[in-house]
């Protein structure tokens, strides 16, 4: 790639843009095996859905948090809220699920504060959307948002490049094929809020058996008019095969290199008046 | 038949006079790809005739065995009515996912296998088992040569010898396995879950159709390439029956979905 | 794990740099390259005793995020007191294991007894090592008895580089198996050495390190296989992992 134009924009320093970071920049995007990689980002292998109820809405998630081949969390919490009335499952990037969902939760408190008026969901929706869009799908969350509002119940899913889709069942993530098998054989119109998060539960649970990116247990939300009420781990299906004896090592058993005295005599405390004065 | 299977059905080098493909045979042999500067013929190094999901399971007395009749030409839906079984001997169906061509080659394959032994009028048939082992064989080979049939493979039968029935799973990578309920391609997403969830080794022949019409169900709901009109083999001691084509019911009425996103009130939606 | 192995770039540098190119330079690599190898994950490992040994390998055959059968074994018995197992892709495991098992029948039609497990783990090797510039995408483990009746385990590459060891761990969980077997059977670093475990303790050890690894490892899980291999010959039995 002829570059010469660069020279000369660097001898009429000051006259256009810099160019310092050329060079890197073309490293560090290049296919080199020596460049730059991304480190691994700890993701959600996750399976999140949820379901319109007759006068409420039930979400639910796995807890498995996974970084690579390994499960980074057995037990996390997938499942956000937003407000009193609007719960959000996040599945994709760990940290990004968690600034952007605080983020929003925030500025729909304020909203509440400044309106006197409980948020809708279709706002927490808008404002999520735009907000990915902008960062053209770098903020990696895939989200099902749920809540009853005035407008009545709903749910909505939002992918990482800022769509949204209003639904009456929806899931997301490296589980959402598993969960959506449940959800397209056992949905129908007017679940009662029982029926609601036993399908829920049926759907996390197909995905934390069939898809290794899920696991865990099943979290499940419910929120109705009245309220949001969370039931953390109500489902534990796969439980431990196996507890191991403890290993006892006896005092000593690793080697002892050097000792290291308390550092002493750093602070010295004199008894002689000190001179007040003015700051 | 080696030769037939690695020049698929084109005439052997010598029938020409010379060995137009040079070394060819030997570095493939070696293990190598061919280091001379010449490409190794190759025929389905990406699939653009597909089918999508084919489910077995097995049930008390029998396997049975189903898919859509969908074949698809990159993302066009072409052909609508093709069968994606084919019998082998009395006892054994094969019922293929993936690449159109290479299962047709594969029935031609087959067939001749089962002309051969035919024509033997030893009273004998080969087991399901033999018959999986013998396109796992297939398989691998034709990977091992970078030239792989592309196609998820679903194996029925009744085992003669040991009075049971036979399910076996065989992919393009040569990956095979014996199982009591195998779904390919698209089904091993979303029917998988469904079999895993209500599989019993002791289901009658109509709990088994009837479990398997709703993973197509679910397919046909959401697997772009997938079709309402199945078809399915049943495979017990008594031999080998193909089902005729029938349409799966559907529902796309639900409440919610009656109002489309554009015509809610703007306060409900998003944008 | 052999991670040279794991991405199709690592094998055609590999390829390239023996002088084995696997299609011609001036033609540039399709956009659908047929990519021959997989890993279908799983663990397997093995400790040899005084007179005996235990191997296990869970059973789960996976293939991206997907289980694709929860009861496929990685381990063949190629003898009365030999038993191999492998990690690694799974298709490649089928086929090496049944050609291992006809040089052996060979090998017994020949010399009218059964090869010695250092025999057969000299086989593995060569076997390897003959497709070495299109390798078994394998990793092994023979385990058995010697002449002698030790326990005897044998760890290998993918290419037939092996050595006799105490014990060894290869697939997806090797790291994590690895590192509680050095710790409880290795002693690294250890002054105060407790008590060596007897037969009992070790087998139960090895449950419980195969259970630790199908909690961290998505690619193992759902039943581990216990060989364990002894003067009465080859002892199987099966324990339950996590099936998520």
């Amino acid at each position: 790639m002829p570059v010469d134009y660069v020279e000369t924009l660097v001898a009429q320093k000051g006259a256009g843009f810099v160019f310092d970071n050329y060079q890197r920049n073309q490293f560090l995007a290049s296919s080199d095996p020596q460049a730059f990689k991304m480190p691994d980002l700890k993701k959600t292998g996750t399976t999140i859905c949820g379901v319109v109820c007759d006068g409420g809405v039930v979400l639910g998630a796995d807890t498995r948090a996974t970084a690579g081949d390994i499960v980074a969390d057995k037990n996390c919490e997938k499942l956000h809220k937003m407000a009193d009335n609007i719960c959000c499952a996040g599945a994709g990037t760990a940290a990004d699920l968690e600034h952007t969902t605080k983020k929003f939760a925030a500025d729909l408190e304020l909203m509440r504060l400044t309106l006197h008026r409980t948020p809708r969901v279709g706002t927490a929706v808008t404002m999520l959307s735009q907000h990915l869009f902008r960062y053209m799908g770098y903020v990696g969350c895939a989200l099902v948002m749920g809540g009853v509002d005035p407008t009545g119940p709903s749910l909505y899913m939002i992918y990482p490049h800022g769509s949204t889709d209003r639904l009456p069942f929806a899931s997301m993530g490296s589980g959402s094929l598993a969960a959506m098998s449940m959800l397209e054989t056992g949905y129908k119109d007017d679940m009662t809020i029982e029926e609601g998060k036993k399908l829920v539960s049926e759907a996390i649970l197909a995905g934390i058996t069939n898809d290794l990116g899920s696991g865990g247990q099943v979290d499940l939300c419910v929120v109705t008019k009245d309220a949001y009420t969370m039931h953390r781990n109500i489902m534990a299906p796969y439980p431990r095969t196996r507890i191991p004896k403890p290993v006892m090592f006896p005092t000593g058993t690793t080697t002892v290199l050097e000792e290291v005295k308390m550092l002493k005599g750093r602070l010295e405390v004199t008894d002689a008046d000190v001179e007040m004065r003015d700051a | 038949m080696e030769d037939c299977l690695r020049l698929r059905g084109r005439r052997a080098p010598d029938n020409y006079g010379y060995s137009y493909h040079g070394d060819y045979n030997q570095h493939v042999l070696c293990g190598s790809a061919v280091s001379s500067g010449q490409e190794p013929i190759k025929h389905t190094t990406r699939p653009i005739t597909t089918s999508s999901t084919v489910i077995g399971l097995k049930f008390n007395g029998g396997t049975i065995v189903m898919s859509d009749t969908g074949v698809c030409y990159g993302n066009m839906l072409r052909f609508k009515s093709c069968e994606r079984f084919c019998q082998v001997g009395d006892r054994t169906v094969v019922a293929a996912s993936g690449e159109y061509s290479d299962f047709q080659y594969l029935t031609r394959d087959l067939k001749e296998m089962d002309t051969r032994d035919w024509v033997q009028e030893d009273g004998c048939s080969r087991e399901p088992s033999s018959i999986a082992a013998y396109l796992g064989r297939t398989f691998y080979g034709q990977r091992s040569r970078l030239d792989p049939y592309w196609n998820q493979m679903i194996m029925a039968g009744w085992q003669k010898t040991s009075n049971e029935p036979y399910l076996g799973y065989i992919d393009l990578y040569g990956t095979t396995f014996p199982e009591d309920y195998i779904a390919s391609g698209f089904g091993s997403y979303l029917a998988i879950p469904l079999l895993r969830k209500e599989y019993r080794p002791d289901m009658t022949e109509d709990e088994a159709k009837a479990l398997l019409q709703k993973c197509f169900m679910a397919l046909f709901y959401r697997d772009c390439t997938g079709l309402s009109t199945v078809q399915y083999a049943v495979a017990t001691s008594a031999g080998i029956r193909l089902s005729d084509v029938s349409t799966l019911t559907h529902k796309w009425d639900y409440k919610l979905w009656l109002t489309p996103t554009s015509q809610l009130p703007v306060s409900a939606s998003s944008w | 794990m052999m991670g040279e192995w794991s991405s199709g770039e690592g094998l055609q540098q590999h390829m390239q740099s023996h002088g084995s190119v696997p299609r011609p330079v001036s033609n540039p690599p399709m956009e659908h390259r047929f990519m021959p190898y997989q890993n279908n994950g799983g663990t397997v490992f093995a400790v040899a005793g005084p007179t005996y040994a235990v191997a296990m390998a869970d059973t789960r055959l996976s293939s991206g995020m997907r289980i694709l059968s929860r009861n496929t074994t990685k381990c063949t018995q190629l003898t009365s007191k030999c038993v191999v197992l492998t990690g690694g892709m799974q298709a490649e495991m089928v086929e090496l294991h049944k050609r291992m098992k006809i040089l052996i029948t060979q090998y017994e039609h020949a010399h009218r007894r059964e090869p010695s497990v250092n025999a057969v783990a000299q086989l593995l090797s060569t076997r390897l090592y003959f497709k070495r510039f299109f390798p078994y995408y394998t990793f092994n483990v023979v385990v058995g008895l010697d002449e002698e009746g030790k326990g005897a385990v044998y760890g290998y590459d993918a290419i037939g580089s092996f050595e006799r060891i105490p014990y060894v761990s290869q697939g997806t969980g090797a790291e994590l198996v690895t590192s509680v077997l050095d710790n409880q059977i290795g002693k690294t670093n250890q002054t105060k050495q407790l008590e060596p475990l007897d037969k009992t303790d070790l087998i139960d050890l090895a449950k419980d390190v195969i259970a630790a690894a199908g909690e961290r490892d998505i690619y193992t899980g759902d039943y581990a296989e216990v060989y364990v291999i002894d003067e009465t010959g080859v002892n199987k039995s099966k324990v339950d992992l996590r099936k998520e």
